[in-house]
């Protein structure tokens, strides 16, 4: 039974997703030569699920023994001729198939060109339209490759990312989709968009753009002008405050962070999304602390640095064991 | 096939077929008793399920690391017909499944190292050792590493450059054909070609390719056929 645990972790290895932890504890459980079976009789099983293409063995069977026969009559193996026939038919699927496999395994990489930002990172694209777009850190932004600009627009974000749009002479429309099914429509402005985890946001520059949110029956869209910020909650509602400071919105194209009466756990919580990593805050009267002012940093590191100076804690740093996640802790 | 099984199945004569074999109840001698019997009663037959039984599993890991369904085919029917022409199934100690899936990973491994230009094939150490495949529990994950790698690796390049990669290699069309289709020219077709190439090639030397040791002589020996290969893709 116990040899029954490992297989999840075995499947993971196949797929890449192993934890370290677990990498070890296989290579341990390796040792044993009968576990060795194990993993090849998983491996096999695995393989059969997941097959990388479809081969024809009775062809490949037929061929080979052909061959051996050439070479070893000792091997002979007979065969009706239709087999011949079978084994081109058989290469003529398998291509079929192939092919149709491919295009639907890959068609998002075909049809989307997609960028993509890590933990601190920020990236500013030209389209193919000459609209400008900045992504924050840990975003990704989806571009159509074929048929951008000639009747409509659309880009696809996860992420957060600030857009200057083009008015193009055809007045194609500019809309951005989020994972939470919003929906912003423009011709031709500035104004940025917001989509993580905990919801969405879109804060507006310059000009007019519609939103809507597909979640809701809500047909008719809601028009914003410069200065409005709208959040969307979980639900789709759009809840929307005019005449907003658009500075703390915006900051993080210079790596600032802007805080007013900001609770340190709202702040641990925007690190986290724009550096990655994890934020532990040890004291519940540490978390409800808030804070003001404008801070400029370009890793997690050198935010926390400061922070823990002006609130006098302590920072403690763990690294995982492969180095991939950082974990700090915020102490008094 | 399995389904088959049931006949051959009698569980006082499972260790006298597989005697390396502690039995661990799990059925992993068993489900290859069958093949065994058969080998017993008829060599030729006995191989034919054997091919049958693991050809499509096997091709499907070796494309792992190739990324060439041609490729694959001809390096699993290359352990195949080493198989044969050895009679491994008389001194094969572990399961044959092990066996095979362990050489089919040497021989894409060696296909790797000669396509990428990190080892010349006159390197290959003429071996008969081999057959008896010491290996590490390390090595099996290294195996392991390598092809998730790989397919980091593709993930990584652009997508035009994925799905020229993928026709070229894995359909084996040829560039001209795929510049047609996608409607580049076939410099473009090239140059992503070798891009991908050429990436693969630096990623794997510097994530240290090189961490496997001696692989096995099997393919050595089929050297003509690889350089049919690198042609191809040169």
């Amino acid at each position: 039974m116990s040899q029954n645990i490992f297989k999840p972790a075995i499947l993971a290895l196949f797929e890449g997703r192993a934890t370290p932890l677990q990498k070890s504890l296989i290579e341990e459980w390796l040792m044993e030569p009968s576990h060795q079976e194990l993993y090849f009789q998983w491996l096999e099983e695995w393989e059969r699920q997941n097959p990388q293409l479809i081969v024809d063995a009775e062809a490949a069977f037929f061929q080979l023994s052909n061959q051996a026969e050439a070479e070893n009559p000792k091997m002979a193996v007979v065969r009706p001729f239709s087999r011949r026939l079978n084994f081109f038919l058989g290469i003529a699927a398998s291509v079929l198939l192939l092919t149709g496999i491919c295009t639907y395994v890959f068609r998002d990489a075909i049809l989307f060109q997609q960028y993509e930002t890590t933990n601190g990172e920020l990236m500013t694209l030209q389209l193919p339209d000459d609209s400008r777009v900045t992504l924050n850190a840990n975003s990704s932004l989806k571009v159509p490759r074929f048929g951008f600009g000639e009747t409509s627009r659309e880009v696809f974000l996860k992420g957060e990312a600030e857009f200057s749009v083009k008015h193009l002479p055809n007045h194609a429309q500019f809309i951005v989709r989020t994972p939470d099914q919003l929906e912003v429509q423009v011709l031709g402005t500035e104004f940025m968009v917001y989509s993580r985890s905990r919801g969405s946001k879109v804060v507006l520059n310059e000009g007019k753009v519609q939103l809507r949110s597909l979640k809701t029956k809500e047909t008719k869209p809601l028009i914003i002008t410069s200065g409005d910020v709208v959040t969307i909650s979980s639900k789709g509602r759009l809840t929307l405050r005019r005449d907003q400071s658009l500075a703390p919105h915006l900051g993080w194209k210079e790596h600032r962070f802007m805080f007013e009466n900001t609770s340190i756990s709202e702040i641990a919580y925007q690190l986290t999304e724009r550096f990655g990593g994890q934020i532990v805050i040890a004291d519940s009267t540490l978390a409800k602390r808030t804070i003001g002012g404008t801070f400029k940093a370009e890793t997690a590191d050198a935010f926390l640095q400061v922070l823990a100076e002006m609130l006098e804690v302590r920072i403690i740093r763990n690294e995982s064991p492969s180095g991939a996640t950082q974990t700090y802790t915020l102490t008094y | 096939m399995d389904s088959n099984e049931p006949e051959y199945h009698q569980p006082d004569e499972s260790n006298r077929f597989a005697p390396q074999l502690k039995d661990n109840s799990a059925g992993i001698v068993d489900s290859e008793l069958w093949i065994k019997r058969a080998f017993e009663a008829d060599t030729t037959k006995g191989y034919e399920l054997l091919f049958k039984r693991y050809y499509q599993p096997l091709c499907s890991h070796a494309v792992r690391f190739v990324y060439s369904k041609e490729v694959a085919e001809d390096l699993v029917m290359e352990v195949f017909s080493q198989f044969w022409q050895k009679q491994l199934h008389q001194t094969v100690t572990s399961s044959y499944r092990a066996y095979l899936f362990t050489s089919v990973r040497h021989a894409s491994y060696s296909y790797l190292r000669t396509e990428l230009g990190i080892e010349k094939s006159s390197d290959y150490l003429e071996n008969d050792s081999s057959d008896t495949q010491p290996i590490t529990p390390q090595q099996i994950l290294q195996y392991n590493e390598l092809y998730i790698k790989i397919e980091e690796i593709l993930r990584s390049t652009s997508p035009q450059s994925q799905k020229v990669f993928v026709m070229s290699r894995f359909e084996g069309k040829k560039n001209a054909a795929i510049a047609e289709e996608l409607h580049l020219s076939t410099k473009t077709v090239e140059g992503h070609i070798t891009k991908v190439l050429s990436l693969l090639r630096q990623s794997l030397r510097n994530y240290g390719l090189l961490f496997l040791f001696i692989m096995s002589d099997l393919w050595a020996q089929n050297k003509g056929v690889m350089f049919f290969f690198l042609s191809q893709w040169s």
